[in-house]
């Protein structure tokens, strides 16, 4: 038990710290059914996996129920992935508004720009429909979408 | 190697961070002088001590309906001085034992308690601790304002009416662009899905735990926006940066705590108004809400103050935001609509410019979001290809902005009085009739689910002049309905389910299913085809005391007017052993101003009636 402990204490913040992203998982893909929604209506339940307070919550990029600066744009990605495809498509939208600012572009021209940029390299960040979340990032940084406006 | 002994040193590290405390000099005299202050002045009779521990009164006294460690003396949840006593002499000494259980000093993990004691019992600097983790953790969130969410109604779901509340901590550097990684604060229900029937009977009495959570804005709101279809309101408080500070600080206190979750009364709302009580007790909030607590109520509680709320933003579904796309289409585009989620192509021959084509893969995509998260079919491969559609065509559209989005503060109050008069058979009545919640029909339908019906526990009764003769009418435990637009994408069932008792507890149940469909010639206004089951106690009296009728129903619904609702149903039931009858029954809702109505009714039994409502918050 006590090994168990040590090793988890040791190694577990490694287990994040490779390309694994977020590991929030099933954490954001909450399930639909009939009886969950009337949780949601009636109770607005936790989506059991939630059930973390306001200071102990934990994935690869969170730490103290807070993400880390350093992976606010792969957090950001993983949770709301099939959104940010969807708004590069069309080339507009809030989310890809946020990730154009997590991206360093403070003004509404810049974060057009990106916008623009990314809608243009639609299939290099997005190759496929099955494309991952960490590869959605390192898409985006290959494609110099991430670069529209560092040293600007 | 290096990852090992790197890890060794941050165990260590944060042992000495634990071990701290013991440096600060507490002094037992101090310590007891503040016990003398509180004493003195039976501080534990202060309002804000008895917000502070979430004490309510009850037949045996003061009691807090959360457990665990957030009560520090055994007694503390019923006792507010023990607590107090406990609290001063916890907080301001060494307290090795507390410490340990906290994995920090206490008075850094009870540190609204800690603010306003410093204030009351003038505390040396020498028994403040710095509590540099806690400051940390603060200034890395950065909140200096705060937000309350609503979360409007889910068009498919009319129970979802109620709505959610929730808090977002609004760190000022997010401002442009980055709000959504701000973060949500949310007080739910910890319910297990699996416990099948009993889960609702056990929402309803308080048999799940409330806790408070917090996660990341976006995350938060992708339930709501995406997999629920509620549309969002922000509201905006005008608070203090120190007050969010000490908003946050009780926040931090009841982490590790949970209280008893009551979906009518318990719940997210109320915890809600009781936190702003928290840190502005001369707001008194939650003492406005006597029988229950509706979200949308609370919002308007929170409104009726003035000067609370700073500004409002709407934040619009997938759903609102598919519906609104597909709306805006013209008759070819739609057609090439249909083509397109079925061949995953508009076929060359639709002649329309770019932008129009670019119009009908943004509305297709998020056709099949939507289908995706309503029934959970895969569509990734489909909405893939119509993405990469539309992104080869460019930026050749722009966001579309918000029509008068209506706030669902404005909407009426959702309990009701009716006062009024009616005839029945010839026979004159004089009627009184309460609504526990929730919206008629005919009302104007301003952040409710559009031509639906949810009233909850009605009371309805008369006398009848001529019989001097007081009768319960109608009790209603429960009726709903839901009618849902077939478009040539969706198609949805409409529903209404009913469930009454009448005078002599004689039940009548009702429970219908079919289409609903817009009408493009007159405005605003939706028919629905039903199939109908009703079964109904007759009077003891007549021919057949048990009557079951079924058969179809037409309802006919039209809000063309603003003011003015309007409804029509008529059903041809087949009975047994009798004759089919036609049921007819017509009503009309005027709104004469916010939350005062008038309505008129009558039906084929020759019931007629005209009553005038006043909506209020319970």
């Amino acid at each position: 038990m006590l090994k168990t402990v040590l090793f988890t204490l040791l190694f577990g913040s490694f287990a994040f710290a490779n390309d694994a992203g977020c590991g929030l998982g099933g954490q954001v893909i909450k399930s639909n059914t009939k009886l969950a929604q009337l949780g949601a209506t009636f109770l607005n339940s936790l989506s059991g996996n939630q059930t973390f307070g306001i200071s102990s919550g934990t994935s690869g990029c969170t730490a103290s129920g807070l993400v880390k600066n350093e992976k606010q744009i792969e957090y950001f990605v993983e949770v709301n992935q099939e959104a940010l495809t969807r708004e590069i498509a069309q080339g507009h939208g809030e989310k890809v508004n946020t990730l154009a600012a997590l991206n360093g572009c403070a003004t509404d021209a810049q974060a057009k720009a990106f916008a623009a940029k990314a809608q243009a390299s639609f299939k290099t960040i997005v190759p496929a429909a099955n494309t991952t979340a960490v590869d959605f990032v390192s898409n985006l940084k290959a494609s110099s979408v991430a670069d529209v406006c560092q040293g600007s | 190697m290096f990852a090992k002994v790197l890890n060794f040193s941050i165990v260590i590290f944060l042992l000495i961070l634990v071990k701290a405390p013991d440096i600060w000099g507490f002094s037992i005299s101090r310590t007891d002088s503040y016990l003398q202050k509180a004493r003195e002045s039976r501080l534990w009779e202060h309002p804000k001590w008895i917000k502070l521990g979430h004490y309510q009164k009850n037949l045996t006294g003061l009691q807090s309906s959360f457990r665990g460690p957030f009560f520090l003396d055994e007694k503390g949840f019923n006792s507010p001085e023990a607590e107090l006593t406990k609290s001063i002499q916890v907080l301001f000494s060494d307290s090795p034992e507390q410490t340990t259980q906290f994995t920090r000093h206490p008075q850094c993990q009870f540190l609204a308690r800690r603010r306003w004691l410093i204030k009351e019992l003038q505390v040396s600097p020498e028994d403040i601790l710095p509590c540099e983790e806690r400051v940390q953790w603060k200034k890395n969130l950065g909140a200096t304002s705060v937000a309350v969410i609503f979360a409007s109604a889910d068009i498919s779901n009319p129970a979802s009416s109620f709505g959610h509340t929730f808090l977002k901590l609004i760190n000022p550097a997010n401002a442009k662009n980055k709000d959504l990684i701000d973060y949500g604060v949310n007080y739910a229900a910890d319910a297990d899905e699996n416990d099948g029937i009993l889960y609702g009977i056990r929402g309803l009495f308080g048999g799940y735990r409330g806790v408070f959570t917090m996660h990341p804005y976006h995350q938060k709101i992708r339930e709501y926006i995406n997999l629920e279809g509620r549309d969002l309101t922000e509201y905006h408080l005008s608070l203090t940066a120190e007050e969010v500070d000490e908003m946050i600080d009780h926040l931090l206190e009841l982490e590790r705590t949970s209280a008893p979750y009551f979906f009518l009364t318990d719940n997210c709302s109320y915890e809600i108004l009781y936190l702003l009580d928290i840190i502005r007790p001369q707001l008194q909030l939650s003492d406005k809400l006597t029988a229950w607590a509706i979200p949308a109520d609370t919002v308007k509680i929170i409104d009726r103050q003035s000067g609370l709320i700073a500004g409002r933003k709407f934040k619009k579904s997938l759903s609102t935001d598919y519906r609104e796309s597909y709306s805006r289409l013209n008759p070819l585009q739609k057609k090439a609509l249909d083509t397109a989620v079925d061949k995953l192509k508009i076929p060359d021959d639709y002649e329309l410019d770019k932008k129009e084509k670019a119009e009908v893969y943004e509305t297709g995509m998020k056709y099949f979001a939507v289908v995706n998260y309503r029934s959970g079919e895969n569509t990734e491969d489909k909405k893939y290809t119509l993405s990469g559609m539309r992104a080869e065509l460019g930026p050749v559209t722009s966001e579309t902005e918000n029509k008068n989005p209506l706030y669902p503060e404005t909407s009426h109050d959702s309990s009701a009085f009716y006062f009024g008069g009616g005839s029945l058979d010839g026979t004159g009545y004089s009627l009184l009739k309460i609504r526990m919640a929730f919206h008629d029909l005919e009302q104007r339908d301003i952040g409710m689910v559009p031509m639906s019906l949810n009233n909850v526990g009605v009371i309805e009764a008369r006398y009848y002049e001529e019989l001097k003769k007081l009768t319960l009418h109608r009790f209603t435990f429960l009726n709903l309905i839901n009618t849902v637009p077939v478009t040539p994408l969706d198609k949805d069932f409409s529903w209404k389910a009913r469930i009454e008792l009448l005078d002599s507890f004689r039940p009548d149940i009702e429970y219908a299913i079919g289409y609903s469909f817009d009408l493009s010639l007159i405005r605003n206004s939706r028919v629905s085809f039903l199939m109908t089951a009703n079964y109904l106690k007759d009077l003891p009296n007549s021919q057949y005391e048990h009557v079951g009728q079924a058969g179809p129903e037409i309802l006919f619904i039209s809000k063309t007017f603003e003011r003015l609702g309007f409804s029509a149903a008529i059903a041809y039931l087949g009975r047994a052993q009798q004759e089919p009858y036609l049921r007819f029954k017509a009503k009309a809702n005027y709104e004469l101003r916010q939350n005062l109505d008038l309505q008129l009714s009558g039906d084929d039994k020759r019931d007629y009636q005209i009553s005038i409502l006043k909506n209020f918050i319970f």
